[in-house]
């Protein structure tokens, strides 16, 4: 157990906003597992993967891959390494799913030679683990939600990083494509040993995909752990303000909300 | 509509299913319009006559077609391509169809350094390209500050609005130099519309190296500008430093829209059709969207200009605005496309 992606202490502000969305921020990424990063809206998620993907400066703090800061590893290499989806994603008009795959071999192409870049095999190996093999010259507009989504997911990977960062990937999807899309990550998980950093909303499907989960509460960690360990009614009801009943399964949590209600101990 | 289009393209693309296969046609349309035009004139040839006419310096037409006809055309070429490639670039940097070096500015910056530097500088025609250069420079960083000046992203009618603000200000000092110096000046009103009236092998040269240097640095930026067509963070997640990459390409778009203004004036809608209706045939992909859109500028203004100067002959219309009358409406179709 190797930790993979280590952010210490990290304060990190919006422009043009006097207060820090993130305050004080340490958490661990651990090879090859897959975090969640859960917690109500404004608590941190985005902003700790933004910082994470070194999308955001920290006001102060630090953030390391390995043994090395994030912030002198040049922008090629951690292209290479890491690579991050953003919520949601301008799609430009025309451009197809086969393009846009290989767009995502760029940080691994040399700046004369196309070769090493262009390969076509890769392409379509890409487009196969998203199960998309037959929608390459389809253009992305033409594309459901699910699709599109996967479609970045494909590009994503033609990176071949050895991190995923993604923020609320299930957002905006119906049930069927979160399911797929969860199912992909797991196998791109299990597959690969990509290790895997998402925020989610649903605290159930948090529960069946994460191997650990982190809550956010006002821009600080709450606790960090199992989805079991962390995911109580306790914390339910200190973190989102709801009392709730929680039944443990083998392959995760239901949890049925009851109601709002008032934290026992304000955090 | 868009979307039938974008049918048609999925279809071509079977029938395209070659990389080259666009280009070769857009390349085939380019000789074939280049010979058709060489063919019209005060002296109608055939297009044997112009081949031999070319090859062979006694036959009866060879004067014409060499020192007239030909050199004309080779402006028409390289003006064509420069404005369709500086249009492409814009579009890409700003992220939005409309833009345009003739709409944003651009090309009055770049007027307003030619002026100045033919006024001030006579004799000097070789630096002509540059120093509109240098007004092209200035005037695209000023949209790009006045576009981006904001706390969010540019919004199309932003940008749009923007580029009628600066141009109007650089059409002012346009006209007050042209006024003030008209013994010196060229024309102001072909200048103004644009116009390849006239233009020989000395202009052709002066087109030849900066056009040159302009569409290389085009063609060495292809990866990077098809990464600038996602998403910033997606760009900048995929290792491309994006503040970075779209100064170079609008400097770039700069260069090229100098070029074509130091000769022909300001030539207006090259940048505005040309690249979007190759986008739908071709899509958005600079692999495939430069070179045709290249090719596709240089047929457009070899086309508009042989219509200019053979429709009222022997009165020569300036091609600039032949193109505007295409171009314009265009521009309200898009815009009207585009708005909410």
């Amino acid at each position: 157990m190797s930790i993979a992606i280590r952010a210490e202490r990290l304060h990190v502000r919006h422009p043009g906003i006097d207060f820090d969305s993130l305050r004080d921020v340490s958490i661990d990424v651990i090879q090859g597992e897959i975090l969640t990063l859960l917690g109500p809206n404004g608590s941190g998620k985005s902003t700790l993967l933004r910082t994470i993907g070194r999308e955001l400066k920290a006001r102060s703090g630090a953030v390391s891959m390995g043994e090395t800061d994030l912030a002198v590893i040049s922008r090629r290499d951690l292209a290479r390494r890491m690579a991050r989806l953003p919520q949601d994603p301008l799609s430009p008009e025309g451009l197809t799913v086969g393009e846009l795959v290989e767009y995502g071999r760029h940080p691994h192409r040399g700046f004369f030679s196309r070769a090493e870049a262009g390969n076509a095999d890769h392409v379509t190996e890409m487009l196969q683990a998203v199960e998309m093999g037959d929608m390459r010259h389809r253009s992305l507009e033409t594309l459901s939600g699910g699709e599109r989504r996967r479609a970045w997911i494909a590009m994503a990977l033609a990176q071949e990083p050895e991190f995923l960062l993604l923020d609320e990937p299930t957002s905006a999807l119906d049930l069927r494509h979160q399911c797929e899309l969860l199912e992909l990550l797991t196998r791109l998980n299990r597959e690969r040993g990509t290790t895997i950093v998402l925020s989610l909303h649903d605290l159930e499907q948090a529960s069946q995909i994460a191997d650990r989960v982190a809550l956010l509460c006002r821009g600080r960690v709450y606790d960090v752990g199992t989805p079991v360990e962390i995911l109580t009614e306790e914390t339910l009801l200190d973190v989102f303000r709801v009392r709730s009943k929680i039944t443990s399964w083998s392959d995760g949590l239901s949890i049925h909300v009851l109601g709002p209600g008032d934290p026992v101990r304000t955090f | 509509m868009s979307s039938a289009l974008w049918q048609i393209r999925a279809r071509a693309e079977i029938a395209f299913a070659h990389p080259g296969a666009w280009a070769t046609s857009a390349a085939i349309a380019l000789v074939v319009a280049f010979l058709f035009a060489a063919t019209r004139g005060a002296v109608e040839l055939s297009v044997g006559e112009v081949i031999r006419s070319a090859i062979d310096s006694d036959a009866p037409f060879s004067a014409v077609i060499r020192n007239v006809r030909f050199p004309r055309l080779f402006c028409a070429v390289l003006v064509g391509a420069n404005l369709a490639v500086a249009g492409t670039l814009l579009q890409t940097t700003v992220r939005n169809p409309l833009a345009d070096p003739g709409i944003l500015g651009v090309s009055a910056g770049a007027g307003v350094g030619a002026l100045i530097m033919i006024l001030f500088f006579p004799g000097h025609s070789t630096w002509v390209p540059w120093a509109a250069f240098l007004g092209g420079i200035v005037s695209v960083l000023t949209l790009l500050g006045l576009a981006w000046g904001g706390s969010k992203g540019p919004g199309t009618l932003r940008i749009v609005l923007s580029g009628v603000a600066l141009q109007a200000i650089l059409f002012a000092a346009i006209a007050l130099m042209s006024f003030a110096y008209a013994d010196r000046a060229p024309s102001f009103s072909a200048f103004m519309v644009g116009s390849l009236n006239g233009l020989g092998w000395n202009e052709t040269k002066i087109l030849f190296a900066p056009t040159a240097i302009g569409l290389s640095l085009a063609i060495l930026m292809i990866p990077t500008l098809n990464i600038l067509l996602l998403d910033d963070g997606a760009a900048s997640g995929l290792g491309v430093p994006v503040g970075a990459a779209r100064l170079a390409a609008a400097c770039v778009a700069a260069l090229l829209t100098a070029t074509a203004v130091s000769v022909a004036g300001l030539v207006g809608f090259v940048g505005l059709v040309v690249p979007n209706g190759m986008r739908l045939l071709v899509g958005p992909d600079h692999r495939a969207l430069l070179p045709v859109t290249a090719l596709g500028g240089a047929t457009l203004v070899v086309f508009a200009d042989t219509v200019a100067r053979t429709s009222l002959a022997p009165l020569e219309l300036p091609v600039g605005a032949l193109l505007a009358l295409i171009g314009g409406p265009y521009f309200l179709y898009l815009l009207w496309r585009k708005l909410p």
